[in-house]
């Protein structure tokens, strides 16, 4: 734990780990751990339940104590610090080195010192805030030998699932610093234009591609536009991690192998090496049968999503394969990955369901390389792709389950930036937005389209100023997606622990008997 | 102890006789549930067999297939108009019939009297194979025409030239398709080849059911429309030859997705079918045989293009014959041939080294 909490002492992500920190623990536990502190108010003499209690008290009190002592850490550190850098500056003004060198390297010291600090401040919080229940313990149990040592192993527990969780979120925290290098295919518009966005925003540097030199020199002044209101905003250290941040862009047709081939050699000269390849260029050229496509719409079809998505995998992993940091190659999922038939989006069905395929088969053939293949499930976005050809009815139906791609976006870029491994699908629509999407479909029945099918959304542009404003907001659903499998591993060691105590203690008082 | 269970079983024994005779007749009962239920269970794959049909993949849909057709053939077919059978000959055309599977198609098709009409890429393989076919079966059944399904004007063409030869076209197998014979990871895959196995497979596929449904629907006898899939189309991954299983699973979706289309919009003399050969002794799957793994399994599952043939055509022949206008996945391989060949071949070694020499 200890080597783990050093990792993540980087001066720049210091005040966003924080926030993050605050943020984490704020949410985390309340799904799951809260079940368990609850029992808290009935805190009864019964011996079984009161440990049990006593150990859900026990985590959900240090999460407590510690988000308290974060705020009250930030208020002491400022003034103690800001005096030790003053002492410091003086006593160095004497030297020969000029005062801004001084300056800076006082910084650093600063933010090194002060996160140590914290890391300190937070397990003697921690360890008081344990040492405090467990005297509570002690005190009820009355001097009962056995039942000290049941108090003693309910405390190692909550140590246990308390480091488990900040193990978890410290590494977490540090697999998301550092800028990602990310090229997106077909990015001038939808969806991808809004993932480049998100990645922009989260401090990357981001390649935008699109089949005409036009539509990618607009989408890259916007999205440099974007950039310098996100800076202007930005205060700290989240400034410190835009000030990374670039976007460029080149023209490519994903189904020419050349113009891939360059994209890659474009990608590796800007950016030195590529984290994330997402393959989001996809067509479908509206809803009818068979028969009414043209053969040029088949063509396009085929040959953007399925040749495409082919050929850019294929031009990702061989540069993936030669440099030293792991890549990640993203496939996006369409309707018919699934396997369910798609009438009147036959073609686009087939090759969404032949790339589920591919990811497939990719999977075995990248089993020891350094290359990880994943799928993204963006659900039902509010884009040209979906919208071309729509009919009113199709529109009510979208009013229940589509979201705009900004929301979209904001959901995927997170978990894309910190991607494990291989095989992983990240998906937009998971069981329980599906769920709360049926549960609220009746309120959302005009949410997007009223009953003639007019589109009641506000336009991008505008779209964009409210949402930068709501962008500092915290997304509860995002939190609990997020955590969810924290919640879910300490929800279970905590009843594998209780499981222990009860255990323990009827293998005591068996002998007795 | 024993007395206890002596005096247990007198007291029961004034019951016994009562209570025993249930017995045998519950047994019989149940027997009879039983024969009765493996006469249900029989039924629907005596059916099968006589229709040649084996139907959908999943059991369910067997079962309940078998069970309309068993109690009331008649009455469907009387219930939808457009059922009534096929008379042959038929009508036949195939996609990439100048070898491999193709073309032991066509020519079981010509064995059975029917009329075909193959067609390649290369002008001069048609032209031999036609050549050949005329002298083999004497007279003039068998067309053939060059043709690239890549390529729309092509299909377009192929169609008209059908519709001059033969008026109509009662059967039409989707059988070209390509690997461009190369069996290595994607990263080391050319250009050339993805581009070429892509296109082929999907795209020509796609517009070949196209052409097909368009030509089909406006004929009097409608048509039965089959896709031939292969490896990667059950959702197995397939290493090594990765945008061909992509390609082949996209075939499979391509035909749901189209029979739930032509069920929407109510056409109902065009159906679009599944054909699935298993692993045949062809050019395609030779070129891939370079691992110890890939070598047992074409020994063990693989067959000859004409013994394939020679079991998929009368099934072919036997839907149009019945009228039925349900769409069917016939399969060659199926699971439990595979498991019993597998299995033979484990315990008893039985065809070791069949084609290729396992070392």
């Amino acid at each position: 734990m200890a080597a783990v909490v050093k990792l993540h002492v980087f001066p720049e992500s210091l005040s966003q780990h924080k926030t993050r920190l605050l943020r984490g623990l704020g949410s985390c536990p309340s799904p799951g751990v809260l079940g368990f502190g609850r029992n808290c108010d009935g805190f009864s003499v019964k011996e079984c339940r009161a440990f049990r209690t006593e150990d859900g008290g026990d985590v959900k009190e240090k999460k407590f104590r510690t988000l308290k002592k974060n705020g009250v850490k930030a208020e002491r550190q400022s003034g103690f610090w800001s005096s030790l850098k003053s002492i410091l500056l003086r006593n160095f003004m004497v030297g020969s080195k000029s005062d801004d060198e001084y300056r800076q390297a006082v910084v650093r010291v600063e933010e090194v010192l002060s996160s140590i600090a914290i890391q300190i401040g937070r397990y003697i919080v921690t360890m008081m805030s344990t040492g405090f229940i467990l005297s509570i313990g002690f005190q009820m149990s009355g001097g009962d030998s056995q039942m000290d040592a049941l108090i003693w192993y309910s405390w190692l527990g909550g140590i246990i699932i308390g480091t488990m969780i900040g193990a978890n979120m410290v590494l977490e925290e540090h697999c998301r610093a550092g800028p990602r290098n990310v090229v997106i295919t077909g990015s001038t518009r939808g969806l991808g234009k809004a993932l480049a966005r998100e990645f922009l925003l989260s401090g990357d540097r981001v390649i935008v591609t699109s089949r005409s030199p036009e539509s990618v020199q607009e989408t890259i002044k916007e999205l440099e536009e974007n950039l310098k209101e996100g800076i202007a905003n930005a205060v700290g250290s989240s400034l410190t991690k835009l000030s990374q941040a670039k976007v460029v862009g080149i023209a490519c047709d994903v189904c020419e192998p050349h113009d891939v081939r360059r994209l890659a050699n474009f990608a590796v000269k800007e950016l030195g090496q590529v984290d994330i390849w997402i393959n989001n260029a996809g067509t479908n050229k509206g809803f009818r049968p068979l028969l009414q496509f043209s053969d040029e719409d088949i063509k396009q079809i085929v040959s953007t999503n399925l040749i495409g998505s082919i050929l850019c995998t294929r031009e990702a992993m061989r540069i993936m394969r030669n440099q030293a940091k792991a890549g990640h190659i993203f496939n996006m999922d369409g309707a018919g990955s699934g396997g369910s038939s798609t009438p009147l989006t036959a073609v686009y069905g087939s090759t969404k369901c032949g790339l589920r395929q591919l990811q497939g088969s990719l999977l075995k053939e990248c089993k020891r390389s350094k290359v990880g293949v994943h799928t993204a499930s963006p659900g039902m976005v509010l884009t040209d792709l979906l919208l071309s050809g729509s009919t009113v009815q199709n529109r009510q139906m979208f009013n229940i389950i589509c979201e705009l791609p900004e929301t979209v976006a904001r959901t995927l870029v997170p978990r894309m930036r910190v991607v494990k491994g291989t095989g992983k699908a990240i998906n937009y629509l998971t069981p329980p937005r599906i769920l709360l999407a049926l549960v609220t479909a009746w309120l959302r029945r005009g949410r997007w389209f009223d009953d003639q099918g007019r589109a009641l959304y506000a336009a991008e542009a505008d779209r964009l100023r409210n949402w930068a404003e709501d962008r500092a907001r915290f997304s509860f659903t995002d939190a609990m997606e997020m955590y969810t499998e924290n919640t879910w591993l300490s929800v279970f060691s905590l009843s594998v622990v209780c499981a222990f105590i009860i255990l323990s203690s009827t293998g005591n008082t068996l002998p007795g008997t | 102890m024993f007395n206890c269970f002596l005096s247990h079983f007198a007291s029961k024994s004034m019951a016994g006789s009562a209570a025993l005779f249930p017995y045998p007749t519950l047994s019989s009962h149940s027997h009879r549930s039983l024969s009765s239920a493996s006469a249900s269970l029989f039924k629907p794959y005596t059916v099968a067999s006589r229709h040649h049909v084996s139907v959908a993949n999943s059991t369910l849909s067997v079962f309940s297939f078998g069970f309309t057709h068993s109690t009331s053939p008649t009455f469907l077919a009387m219930a939808s108009p457009n059922a009534h059978p096929m008379l042959p000959p038929y009508n036949v055309l195939i996609t990439g019939s100048t070898k491999g599977i193709g073309y032991a198609l066509a020519k079981e098709f010509l064995k059975s009297g029917d009329n075909v009409v193959v067609c390649s890429r290369s002008d001069e393989r048609v032209r031999t194979v036609v050549q050949s076919l005329k002298v083999e079966f004497r007279e003039q059944h068998v067309w053939g025409t060059a043709c690239d399904v890549r390529n729309a004007e092509d299909v377009k063409n192929l169609v008209s030239f059908a519709r001059e030869k033969l008026k109509y076209i009662d059967i039409w197998i989707n059988n070209a398709g390509s690997n461009a014979y190369s069996y290595k990871p994607l990263v080391e895959a050319s250009d050339e080849d993805l581009v070429e196995v892509v296109t082929t497979n999907t795209l020509g596929l796609m517009i070949c059911c196209r052409e097909a449904i368009k030509m089909m629907v406006s004929q009097p006898r409608g048509g039965h429309i089959f896709n031939i899939d292969g490896a990667g189309s059950d959702g197995r991954p397939t290493p090594r030859f990765a945008a061909y299983g992509a390609t082949k699973r996209s075939v499979v979706h391509l035909t749901k997705s189209l029979q739930a289309e032509l069920q929407m919009q109510d056409v109902k003399n065009v159906v679009v079918h599944n054909l699935s050969p298993g692993m045949v002794t062809t050019d395609l799957l030779m070129s891939g045989v370079n691992t110890k793994q890939a070598k047992f399994f074409i020994n063990v599952l693989a067959e000859p293009a004409e013994v394939v043939a020679e079991y998929l055509v009368p099934n072919i022949r036997s839907i149009p014959a019945n009228g039925s206008m349900k769409p069917t996945y016939i399969k060659f391989l199926t699971g439990l041939k595979a498991y019993s060949q597998i299995f033979s071949r484990l315990a008893f070694g039985a065809r070791r080294n069949r084609y290729i020499l396992e070392d």
